[in-house]
């Protein structure tokens, strides 16, 4: 017998690890490598942005939703008694778009470190930032289509919110479908179910809304929105006009996405320069604002590398912070990054992106309230945005 | 014997052939050059490896110094990891210390095996141990399956003994080979010494092996560079 081998079969015995060695050593690994993460994301104050700042032609408002036509929310089976009717949801835009494109190839990938719960902002966006550089780009050919379904739900308040007066709040889902060009992100279908379903939070806001005459059981209203006036069917793509074309934050063509910068710092000063500084709102909540828009829209098509460094330019965002422990979001564990909102009169609110507990998928967005107004109290999920997508070969089809 | 000393290596031998360059090698340069940047990275290649090192580390000092030992190894290599050369363009210029790139298995036993060799006392009295345990006396019979384990006991003793004899150096290269399953190469990257010093060393080795399980082959030290 081979000496070599004589030794490994004699003294090479040892059994494998215990569980909990194991599981030690990695969690003192870990503890290391987050404490270099964090050190290595420290928010800096963000860089003054350039003299040239971009402005948006006027006219256009500044939601992604712009590139569709005005959509009439009008028709929530409300009554015309119920005056001070108030819908509060921040997803009022109806192109509020995409989120989760990282449901793609999650099978094939590596193992991946998991979200700990005690991890801060930066720790969580590193995460998902590194596990979604190994997603694939999602594939589809010129003249597809992306079908973007949405739950969006929202809670509505009903009644005399100004006053003293009885208010109902009803929980009212919106369920959002979008056929748009893989090309440039250009509208060629858009179908609102409006009123999916409105739930009242507890029986005493079933009573209010019933005597406000809010009718709790009306049937959902589908409203149907055509191609965008300019919308031309994609004939013959090598040639078509959207692929080339330049697009810019809020129109954010393939080409706009690739030209984003990859490295996080870069990046964040791009979308700064093109946010510019046009409303009330603080810089990094428009910021913010901006990254969450475009995941929600364009983030089908988004390079991974972009998608990774939109992530790490958010832990960049002074404000930006982990919402401790898990959230659920449409009946998944997720953990949530959010920025509290500046204050508009007496409403306070934050904005979220929730990621799945393994760092893998985006699974949606929530609005929550972070001050008690109009009876809704502190902590309550004021709206939520769950999008899945589709690449599909036809406007209408649905898969 | 002067020049070089030549390591001839035997068709179908376990030590001395290379691994075919398969993607978990690639990958994990890849992962070093990741961690970099993304420093949670790193826990991939703990998942990977630590259950082999934890092995190695159990079979020279025992279960329990083990569990130390791997720890601390991964913690080493993870502070270490940026001067791990790992092919990466951006690294040119960097520091002359980086350890050749590509071996990153080997870099983890080398890791490990310095801090074996801190424990070398331990290592020795744990295998004089082994030398010393006595024989079954329980065992009775001609079975043929007892008269193997009793063998077995015995060249277990002998074995122990040869280690517990070996030089700190000539042991660390011999079990890199044996219990590693480390190539020539990779000893080399891992212990950062000459190829021609691990041949050397594992001859040697090998030899007062052989010697301790009782091979007076006499053509047996001619055989040397030639059987691995």
């Amino acid at each position: 017998m081979d000496d070599v081998r004589m030794i490994r079969d004699v003294l090479g015995k040892a059994p494998a690890p215990s569980a909990e060695a194991t599981a030690r050593a990695r969690a003192a690994l870990l503890v290391q490598a987050r404490a270099e993460s964090a050190t290595g994301t420290v928010a800096s104050p963000w860089r003054r942005r350039g003299a040239a700042v971009r402005k948006r032609p006027a006219g256009r408002s500044g939601r992604l939703g712009a590139q569709w036509w005005h959509v009439s929310l009008g028709g929530l089976g409300i009554t015309a008694a119920v005056a001070t009717a108030l819908v509060v949801p921040a997803i009022l835009a109806p192109a509020t778009v995409p989120g989760g494109p990282d449901r793609g190839g999650v099978g094939s990938l590596p193992a991946t470190v998991p979200i700990g719960d005690g991890d801060d902002a930066g720790t969580v966006l590193r995460l998902v930032a590194a596990n979604a550089r190994l997603d694939r780009a999602v594939e589809a050919r010129p003249g597809q289509f992306i079908y973007r379904v949405g739950a969006e739900g929202s809670l509505s308040v009903i009644g005399d919110v100004d006053g003293a007066g009885p208010v109902a709040r009803v929980w009212v889902v919106r369920r959002h479908e979008m056929w748009y060009t893989v090309e440039g992100l250009r509208s060629a279908r858009l179908r609102i179910t409006e009123g999916a379903s409105r739930t009242p939070l507890t029986p005493a806001d079933a009573k209010v809304a019933r005597e406000l005459g809010y009718d709790l059981t009306a049937p959902p209203k589908v409203e149907e929105y055509g191609p965008a006036p300019d919308y031309q069917p994609p004939a013959d793509c090598a040639s078509c006009p959207a692929v080339r074309d330049p697009g810019e934050l809020y129109r954010p063509t393939p080409a706009y996405l690739a030209s984003l910068p990859t490295d996080p710092a870069r990046l964040l000063d791009t979308l700064r320069e093109a946010v510019g500084d046009r409303n009330k709102h603080s810089p990094d909540a428009q910021v913010f604002t901006a990254v969450l828009d475009l995941l929600r829209e364009a983030a089908p098509i988004m390079p991974p590398e972009v998608r990774a460094a939109l992530y790490r330019a958010v832990a960049l965002i002074p404000g930006v912070e982990r919402v401790e422990g898990r959230v659920e979001l449409a009946g998944r564990q997720g953990v949530a990054i959010g920025r509290d909102g500046e204050s508009t009169g007496n409403e306070t609110q934050r904005e979220e992106l929730v990621f799945d507990t393994a760092g893998r998928e985006l699974l949606g967005f929530r609005t929550v309230q972070i001050r008690t107004a109009r009876g809704i109290p502190a902590g309550t999920v004021a709206a939520v945005d769950v999008p899945t997508f589709t690449i599909v070969d036809r406007v209408g089809e649905v898969r | 014997m002067t020049g070089p000393p030549v390591c001839a290596v035997a068709p179908g031998s376990l030590a001395g052939t290379d691994p075919p360059d398969d993607l978990g090698a690639v990958a994990d340069v890849v992962l070093i050059r990741l961690s970099r940047a993304e420093p949670e990275r790193f826990a991939l290649l703990f998942d990977r490896y630590y259950p082999e090192i934890h092995r190695f580390a159990a079979n020279r000092l025992g279960p329990a110094a083990a569990d130390d030992l791997a720890a601390e190894t991964f913690l080493i290599a993870f502070a270490k990891r940026t001067r791990f050369d790992a092919g990466d363009p951006a690294d040119d210029g960097a520091p002359a210390e980086r350890v050749p790139g590509g071996h990153v298995r080997a870099w983890l036993y080398g890791i490990a095996t310095n801090l074996v060799r801190r424990q070398r006392r331990s290592e020795q009295r744990r295998y004089r141990a082994m030398a010393r345990a006595p024989r079954d006396q329980s065992v009775v019979g001609h079975d043929e399956r007892i008269a193997a384990m009793v063998s077995a006991q015995s060249v277990h003793r002998d074995l122990s003994r040869a280690l517990a004899s070996l030089s700190a150096r000539d042991r660390d290269v011999l079990l890199l080979v044996a219990l590693g399953e480390l190539t020539y190469h990779e000893v080399a990257a891992a212990l950062e010494i000459p190829y021609g010093t691990v041949c050397s060393r594992l001859s040697r080795a090998r030899r007062k092996v052989r010697e301790a399980l009782g091979d007076t082959d006499p053509s047996g030290h001619d055989r040397d560079l030639g059987d691995l």
